[in-house]
Order: C-alpha cells, then structure tokens, then sequence
C-alpha cells in the first residue's frame, strides 16, 4: 500500500492501543477477533509475539504497541486482522488491541506532515481530536533494528 | 522428509501420507521434528567420557563436541539457541544426515502429521532456518524443526575449523 492519502472520502478502522486512539485504513483490515490462544514460538523477529489459529489460518501476532506508544500491552482483548503485503504476496496478521474498535465512514483525512515517521499515513479528525492514520507495511519496515525479540518470554 | 514449501494457496505444505513425527519438550516450550530426521536417542548421561565441553564465542548455543564415524558432531543446546529459559536437558537427540545433536528436556510423545503450515512471511529472522513449518497438533501450533537448518553447512565448516584449534577458539562450556 502506498502511504499517501488521498483527499476522498473513506472508511476507516479506529483501534486503541493503551490510552491512544489510532485508525487504520478500513480496506487493509479483515476482521476483529476475540483473543485467542497465542501460541509463544521461539524466533529473533522483532515486534511479534507468537501466533494464534484464526479459521484454519496460523497468523502471526504483531504487538504494534510498544513502537507506537512505548509500551507493549499486558493483556490482549481482541485482534485486529489486518492484510499485510510482503512483494506481491499478502498475508493476514494479528494486531492485539485494548478494545472494541469502530469503523468510520465518509472520513477525508490530512496528509501526513514532513517529519512524521513513516508509518503515519495522515490524520483523521474526530470530535476534535487528531488521530493518526497509519499505514500498516511500514510498521515492519521501520522495525527498531537489534530490537530485542520475544523469544524466550513466558508464554 | 517432510517438506516445507508452501502450496502458494493455501500456505500448507502438504505431504502425501501421515508421516511419524517426535513431539519433545525444551523449557516447556513444545517442538517437533520428523522422525526420520533423527538417527538415535540416548540419554545426556550416556555422553560422559565421549563428549568434550566445545562453546565457540561465535556459536554459544553449541556445547559439546565428540567424534562420531570419524567426523566431530557438536551439540547444541536448544534452550540456548532459542534464548530460553535454561533447563536441565535428559536426552540428545543425533541428527540424520548431519553433524548436529540437539539436547532436549524430555519426548513427549510420537505423532503423525499429513501437512504443516508454512511458517507465516511475518517471521523473517533465523527462525525461517530453524523451521519447516508449523504443525497443529489438537487445536496446538508447534513448530516442526529443519534437521539441517539448526546447524547449516557453513555453521558446520566454521565450527570444524574452530574444532582445528581448540586452545585458541573454545572456551569451556
């Protein structure tokens, strides 16, 4: 996915991680799941947590929290299902997120500004607040380099 | 041996019949590998007076090493390699087609699997080596081990030339 936004009308996913609001371009998100058994599998990627089981699929689970708001979540209530693009292949992964999430539709979002990292796609306004859109494919690619992976945590 | 090339649809690698697979145990984590991957059991005690403690810097998770038809084998230790919690492992496991042992916590159990999922795109460090895939086992995912990705040919090469001077490049284990 390209991370510029157009100036048109679309639907967006609005997730919370923590205390902070984030939305996500509704056509990259599949489905919001309870959450289930995760699955602890020793690996050296940074960022993921393991893997759950979601309709015969094995996704992987991508903890986005602490990168965005420096702070991993303690405890995962749902999954926001989201498609992930690696070449011309997509793949489903798992975003744990604190709740419920909405959909918003009809929403014209603001470009992102010059220095802002790379996974901010632009912004949303919403009653007054500005939200970050984000654009999900560069959340991996500006993966903290030698971040310490999760292999070896408590499961 | 079971595969691990995906079938791009269905990211699956599918096999043609059930095959035999050793469910183990390392720190409490849950692994498998095919069965006919591993050549011999035998209990860590068995390896007094054969193995030598042999930890390069470069490959902390190795252990021992021991001469086997002619050839030095190394151990490695998989509660290192995976950066677990240690334990006190029972059993080795001898490797077929290779120079590697692996030290285990305890066998589980034998199974059977038809297929195992590709492991997903999303893992993209040493674990794509480590891994065939993943297997479900009753509603469990456990990742299915690649006999020849725990210790790969030229890990082997820098570890025999280590093992050519051992004075200057092991330190004890």
């Amino acid at each position: 996915m390209s991370g510029a936004l157009e100036a048109t009308e679309k639907a967006y996913v609005l997730l919370r991680l923590g205390e902070r609001q984030f939305a996500v371009p509704a056509e990259q998100v599949e489905e919001l799941a309870a959450a289930g058994q995760l699955e602890k599998i020793p690996h050296t990627t940074p960022q993921l947590e393991g893997v759950i089981l979601r309709r015969k699929r094995v996704l992987a689970v991508r903890d986005v929290a602490r990168q965005l708001t420096g702070r991993s979540l303690p405890l995962h209530r749902f999954y926001l299902v989201v498609k992930q693009q690696y070449g011309a292949v997509t793949e489903s992964e798992a975003i744990p997120v604190t709740g419920d999430c909405e959909l918003l539709t009809g929403v014209v979002a603001l470009p992102r500004g010059e220095h802002e990292p790379e996974y901010a796609a632009g912004w949303i306004e919403l009653g007054g607040e500005q939200i970050l859109v984000l654009d999900i494919s560069k959340l991996v690619a500006d993966e903290p380099a030698g971040a310490p992976d999760s292999a070896g945590k408590s499961a | 041996m079971i595969s691990g090339t995906a079938a791009p649809h269905a990211r699956r690698a599918a096999v043609e019949q059930p095959r035999p697979v050793i469910v183990f145990e390392v720190a409490g984590r849950t692994l498998a590998i095919p069965a006919g991957d591993v050549l011999e059991i035998r209990s860590t005690d068995s390896l007094a007076g054969e193995a030598t403690p042999f930890t390069p810097a470069e490959f902390p998770w190795v252990r021992h090493i021991l001469e086997r038809e002619g050839a030095p084998h190394y151990v490695v230790n998989l509660c290192a390699l995976f950066r677990l919690a240690r334990t006190r492992p029972t059993l080795v496991l001898f490797l077929r087609g290779g120079r590697a042992a692996l030290l285990v916590d305890r066998i589980e159990r034998m199974d059977a699997i038809s297929w195992i999922f590709a492991l997903p795109r999303a893992f993209r460090g040493e674990e794509r080596n480590w891994y065939l895939g993943l297997a479900l086992f009753e509603d469990r995912v456990v990742p299915m081990l690649n006999a020849r990705g725990i210790l790969r040919s030229e890990q082997l090469a820098q570890l025999d030339s280590q093992a050519a001077q051992p004075v200057a490049g092991a330190v004890p284990a």
